[in-house]
C-alpha cells in the first residue's frame, strides 16, 4: 500500500496549480534579480553621470538613466533587494509576533480581550496612515520603516492565527492530549500551531505584498527611506517630475513592483487553493 | 402502477485519482403511495442515487454513464433544466438529513414555504400565506400563523425538520425522497418525524422513498426495500421477507450486527473489515472480502441480481445453498 | 463493588453570551445541574439522554476535562475536584477518554505512532520504549504494526476509532470515558468496535462510562445505566431492571421511542402514536419542579412546583419521580 505523506501530496498539488506556478515565477525573478544584484548590477546605482541623464533604454543602458545620469537597471535592482529585505524581514517579525500574540489570545482567552481590542484600535487606522505615523516619530530609514510596518501589519496576522486557534482549542485531538496530561506549550507546539500554519502560510504571501506595496508609497511620499537609497518608491517619486519627457524613469519601477504584487497574489491564491481544506473536500 | 422506474443507473464521479463509480446498474420501480427503503452505509451509493433522481447531481465532477430514470412517463435523463426545475415540488420533492442547512437562515419560514408555492403556481400573496399556514398545522407546527414569522435558528431540530417537510409538501409531490430523514434528531423525536411522514403518505397518497443506513427506520415505515452496497444493488424485496428470510450475507449481516432490546448476547455479531473505498473496491462480489461464505468463485465476476421470486432479488452466487 | 469515580452534586453551567462584549453577565446554561453518580471499579456505567441533556459534559467533568462549577469529584475516593496542573498529571494517567468522532480525534499531522506514544512521552517515557509499546498497542486494538507510520486520513473511520482507542489505553488508565465511540461509525462497523471494547475490559480490567443515545448498543455493553433529561440523572438502576422495569416516565418513553426491530412490530392506527410529543425544552431556562413535566405524560400539579429527590425503586435502583412513592430506607 502507498504511503503519501500529507506534504508531497500538498506539493504535488501545487505543481499542478497553474496560476501559482505563474505567481511563482513571476515572484522568483524579482527575488533572483535581488539576490543576484551584485553579480547583474556591478554599477554603482548612485553613481552619478550628469553627461548621460535622461537616456531611454538602450544596449548600454538597459532600463535608461535617471535625471543625474545613474543607471535605473542598477537603481531598479538594487531597490528589488531593498523591497526584498524589507518584505521578507516584515513577514518574519509578522509571522513569529503575530503567532505569539494569537496563540495567546485564542488560547488563553482571558487574555483575548485585552489583546483584541489593542489589536482593533491598531487596525482601525489606514495602514498607510498608521505606517506614516510611526515613521514620523521613528524617523525615515530603512529599519524603521520595518519597524512601522510589522506594527501595521502584525495585528491583522495575529487575528487569523487567533480564529484559527480558537477553533483547534476545541478539537478533540486537543482535549485528547489535555486528557493525557499534556501541558499548555506542548498542547499549542504539537498539537494547535503545526495545524494553523496552513492559514497563516497563505496571509505571510499576501502581507509579503502588502509590505512591498507599502514601503513603495511610504517612499514615494517622502517618509519612508532616505533618497538617494535606491528603492522602488523614491526613484518613482523622482520619476513623477519628468513623466512626459522621460516615462521609463516612473514605469519600470513600477512594472517591477506590479510583478511582485501580482506574483505574490498569485502565490498566495494558489497555497489557498491547495491548503484550504474547505475546498480540499470539494476537490 | 408504476410512477418511477430507474434502469441500470450508472454514474461515476472525477477524483483525483481518476474516475471511479459511484452506483452501477442500479434498478427499481416505485409504484403510486409506495414507500420504498433504500439501506446503505457510506459508499453505497445511496444519496447519489436520490440526487440522480432529483437531477441535483453535481456535473461535473459527475457524470452518468447510462441508465435511464423514467418518472410518470417521462425520461428525466433528457429533460432540460428548466423542465426539471419545474418537475421538482409538483413532481418530485426531497428532504435532507440536516435541516439547519437546508433552509436558508436569512428568511423567515413562512417566506420560504411562499416562495415555494410561487415558483410553481400563479397566486395570490393572500392565497399561499394561507396554504402555507395550512402546511404547516399539517406537518404539526404549534399556532402556526404566528411561526410564519420566525427565522430557522428559532426552532428546534425537529421543528426544522417539520417546516422542511412543509416545503417538501407545499406543492403536492407525487414523489417524496427523504435522505437520512431522522438520522440528525433524537429518538423521541425521530419517531414523531417517521409517523409524520407516514400520515402525509396517506393524506396525499404519495410515493416515498426513505433513504437511510438504519434498519429500525426501514423496519418501521418501508414496503419494499432496496439494500446497497459498494455502489450496487445486493438484494431487494418485500420489507417482511427481507427481514425473515435475508438472501444477501450483507444483508444478513446488518440485521445480525445491531444489538436489539429483545435479546442478550455476550459478544455482538460483527461484520469483519471495512467498507471498501471506491477506487479500492475488490474484484468480483464487492463484498468478498467481508464475507464469512466468500468461496474463489465469488471474487471471480459480479454476481448477477438473482430473482428469488416474489419480488426477492439477491446478488450472491451462494444464496441458495446458504439459505438452508 | 467500591465506587471508583463519584459525582457530588457535580454541576456544570455556561455563561451564554447574550448581548456583546459590552453586557457583563448574561444568561447561564445549566448542562450539569447537581448530579449524584458513582462508577464502581470494574463496572460499565451505561449514561443515555438525549442531544443537550449533558451527558457528554458530565463525562467531560468526571476526568477533569473541563472546570466545574459546583460539587466535587472523587477519583478512587480522593478529591480531584480542585487539583491544580501539576497535582492532576499523576491522576491523568488512570483515567481517559475515548471520542465520538473518529476524524476530529486524530492530528492530521501527526502520525499514528506519534499519536499513540504521545500520552507516554508526555509523562517522561524514553522515546524507544514508548516508541515499542505503540506495537503492542497496535496489535492490542487489532490494528497492523504498519500502521505505525501512517497518518490519520488514510484511514476508515472505524479504523480510526481503533487508533483513539490505542491512545487512549496506552496509559494504562482504570477508568475510560468512552463519549458516544460508536455512533459515527458505520453500522456494519459499530458492533467490532464495541466487541474490541468489551474484549479489552476483560483483559485490562478497565472500568467505563459509557455515554450513548443507542439504547440497544448501552444495554449490550452496560453493568448499570444512568438516564439524563436536561442535566440530571432521572433514574439509575441495574440494566436488566431498568429495561424491563423503567420507573420514570421519561424512561419509559425512550424505550417506546426506540425503532422496532421487525416489522410485524409495527403499530396501526392511535397505537402508532410516538409516545412523547413536543420538544427537549432549553438548558438556559429548564422547566421549574420536575424538568420533564411539560412533556409527561401523567404530569400532576405538584411536579411544575417541586423538583423530585432522588428516592428508592427497588433493589440497586433509583429514580427522581413523584409518581414512585418515598419508600422508608
Amino acid at each position: 500500500m502507498s504511503r503519501p505523506r500529507r506534504s508531497l501530496g500538498v506539493l504535488r498539488r501545487l505543481l499542478h496549480h497553474r496560476l501559482f506556478l505563474l505567481g511563482a515565477a513571476l515572484f522568483g525573478i524579482i527575488l533572483a534579480a535581488a539576490l543576484l544584484a551584485p553579480l547583474i548590477a556591478q554599477v554603482d546605482p548612485n553613481k552619478l553621470s550628469m553627461r548621460n541623464k535622461f537616456q531611454p533604454p538602450s544596449m548600454n543602458y538597459v532600463f535608461g538613466t535617471d535625471n543625474f545620469g545613474r543607471s535605473l537597471w542598477s537603481r531598479v535592482i538594487w531597490g528589488a533587494q531593498l523591497s526584498m529585505f524589507i518584505g521578507g524581514a516584515v513577514v518574519a517579525i509578522n509571522a513569529v509576533a503575530g503567532t505569539a500574540i494569537g496563540a495567546i489570545a485564542g488560547y488563553f482567552r482571558p487574555l483575548d480581550n485585552m489583546l483584541m481590542r489593542i489589536n482593533d484600535a491598531l487596525m482601525a487606522f489606514p495602514a498607510v496612515l498608521l505606517a506614516i505615523a510611526v515613521t514620523a516619530v521613528l524617523g525615515p530609514s530603512v529599519n524603521d520603516v520595518i519597524i512601522a510596518l510589522a506594527i501595521v501589519y502584525t495585528p491583522r496576522t495575529a487575528r487569523i492565527v487567533r480564529s484559527s486557534v480558537i477553533v483547534l482549542r476545541e478539537m478533540e485531538y486537543v482535549q485528547a492530549a489535555r486528557a493525557a496530561g499534556a501541558g499548555d506549550w506542548r498542547i499549542l507546539r504539537r498539537h494547535i500551531l503545526p495545524n494553523a500554519m496552513a492559514p497563516l502560510l497563505v496571509q505571510l504571501s499576501f502581507l509579503f505584498a502588502y509590505a512591498v506595496l507599502t514601503e513603495a508609497t511610504l517612499s514615494f511620499l517622502g517618509v519612508g527611506a532616505v533618497p538617494p537609497t535606491p528603492t522602488w518608491g523614491n526613484i518613482m517619486a523622482e520619476g513623477r517630475q519628468y513623466m512626459t519627457d522621460a516615462p521609463w524613469i516612473i514605469t519600470i519601477p513600477g512594472a517591477a513592483l506590479m510583478i511582485t504584487v501580482l506574483g505574490l497574489n498569485l502565490l498566495g491564491d494558489g497555497l489557498r487553493d491547495v491548503l484550504d481544506p474547505r475546498l480540499r473536500i470539494q476537490q | 402502477m408504476t410512477l418511477l422506474s430507474v434502469e441500470h443507473l450508472t454514474t461515476a464521479f472525477r477524483t483525483e485519482r481518476g474516475e471511479v463509480t459511484a452506483i452501477e446498474d442500479i434498478s427499481f420501480t416505485l409504484d403510486r403511495g409506495e414507500v420504498m427503503g433504500i439501506v446503505g452505509e457510506s459508499g453505497s451509493g445511496k444519496s447519489v442515487t436520490a440526487l440522480a433522481i432529483m437531477g441535483l447531481l453535481p456535473m461535473p465532477p459527475a457524470r452518468i454513464l447510462g441508465g435511464s430514470i423514467r418518472f410518470d412517463g417521462t425520461d428525466l435523463l433528457t429533460l432540460s433544466d428548466k423542465a426539471m426545475q419545474r418537475l421538482r415540488g409538483p413532481g418530485i420533492a426531497m428532504v435532507f438529513q440536516e435541516p439547519m442547512t437546508s433552509l436558508n437562515p436569512v428568511f423567515t419560514i413562512g417566506d420560504q414555504i411562499i416562495e415555494t408555492i410561487k415558483a410553481h403556481e400563479r397566486i395570490s400573496e393572500r392565497d399561499a400565506f394561507a396554504r402555507a399556514v395550512q402546511m404547516l398545522e399539517k406537518v404539526g407546527i404549534p399556532s402556526a400563523a404566528t411561526r410564519m414569522t420566525d427565522y430557522p435558528h428559532q426552532l428546534s431540530g425537529g421543528q426544522r425538520q417539520r417546516v422542511m417537510l412543509a416545503i417538501a409538501l407545499v406543492c403536492r409531490p407525487r414523489l417524496l425522497i427523504a435522505d437520512e430523514p431522522t438520522t440528525a434528531l433524537d429518538v423521541t423525536i425521530q419517531a414523531q418525524i417517521l409517523d409524520l411522514i407516514l400520515d402525509l403518505r396517506d393524506e396525499f397518497g404519495m410515493a416515498v422513498i426513505i433513504i437511510t443506513h438504519n434498519m429500525g427506520v426501514i423496519a418501521e415505515t418501508a414496503d419494499r426495500v432496496l439494500v446497497t452496497y459498494a455502489g450496487r444493488v445486493v438484494e431487494q424485496a418485500p420489507v417482511n421477507r427481507l427481514f425473515d428470510e435475508p438472501l444477501h450475507p450483507y444483508t444478513s449481516g446488518l440485521l445480525a450486527c445491531v444489538p436489539t432490546l429483545e435479546q442478550e448476547q455476550d459478544r455482538l455479531l460483527a461484520i469483519p473489515g471495512n467498507l471498501p473505498e471506491p477506487a479500492r473496491r475488490p474484484p468480483g462480489c464487492r463484498f468478498s472480502d467481508r464475507c464469512e461464505h466468500a468461496v474463489a468463485a465469488c471474487r471471480d465476476g459480479l454476481p448477477p441480481l438473482d430473482d428469488f421470486g416474489a419480488g426477492h432479488r439477491a446478488a450472491c452466487i451462494r444464496a441458495l445453498e446458504l439459505r438452508r | 463493588m467500591t465506587a471508583l469515580v463519584q459525582a457530588v452534586g457535580l454541576t456544570k453551567h455556561f455563561e451564554v453570551e447574550s448581548g456583546g462584549w459590552l453586557s457583563r453577565g448574561g444568561t447561564v446554561l445549566r448542562a450539569v445541574d447537581g448530579v449524584d453518580l458513582s462508577v464502581e471499579a470494574g463496572e460499565t456505567l451505561g449514561l443515555v439522554g438525549e442531544s443537550g441533556c449533558g451527558k457528554s459534559t458530565l463525562g467531560r467533568l468526571l476526568i477533569r476535562l473541563m472546570p466545574s462549577t459546583a460539587g466535587d469529584i472523587l477519583f478512587d475516593g480522593r478529591n480531584i475536584t480542585a487539583l491544580g496542573a501539576k497535582a492532576l498529571r499523576p491522576v491523568r494517567r488512570s483515567m481517559q477518554i475515548v471520542f465520538q468522532d473518529p476524524f476530529g480525534a486524530l492530528n492530521p499531522r501527526m502520525s499514528v505512532e506519534d499519536i499513540i506514544m504521545e500520552p507516554l512521552l508526555i509523562h517522561g517515557t524514553r522515546a524507544a520504549a514508548a516508541r515499542s509499546a505503540v506495537g503492542e498497542m497496535l496489535d492490542k486494538v487489532g490494528l497492523p504494526r504498519a500502521a505505525a507510520e501512517r497518518f490519520p486520513h488514510e484511514f476508515s473511520g472505524g479504523q480510526r476509532q481503533r487508533i483513539g482507542i490505542a491512545r487512549a489505553l496506552v496509559l494504562h488508565p482504570k477508568f475510560v470515558v468512552c463519549d458516544e465511540p460508536v455512533s459515527a461509525l458505520d453500522v456494519s462497523v459499530q458492533a467490532q468496535i464495541v466487541n474490541l471494547l468489551t474484549d479489552l475490559q476483560a483483559e485490562l480490567g478497565l472500568t467505563y462510562l459509557f455515554i450513548a443515545h443507542d439504547l440497544g448498543v448501552v444495554k449490550h455493553i452496560s453493568t448499570r445505566v444512568a438516564v439524563m433529561y436536561l442535566g440530571k440523572v432521572v433514574e439509575i438502576a441495574e440494566k436488566r431492571d431498568l429495561y424491563a422495569r423503567p420507573l420514570h416516565p421519561y424512561t419509559q418513553a425512550l424505550l417506546k421511542s426506540v425503532p422496532i426491530t421487525h416489522p410485524s412490530q409495527r403499530k396501526r392506527g392511535a397505537e402508532r402514536k410516538p409516545p412523547l410529543s413536543g420538544d427537549i425544552p432549553s438548558a438556559i431556562a429548564p422547566p421549574s419542579g420536575c424538568r420533564f413535566h411539560t412533556r409527561c405524560p401523567h404530569v400532576m400539579p405538584v411536579c411544575s412546583q417541586q423538583e423530585p429527590a432522588m428516592r428508592p425503586g427497588g433493589a440497586a435502583h433509583a429514580v427522581a419521580c413523584h409518581l414512585i412513592e418515598p419508600t422508608p430506607g
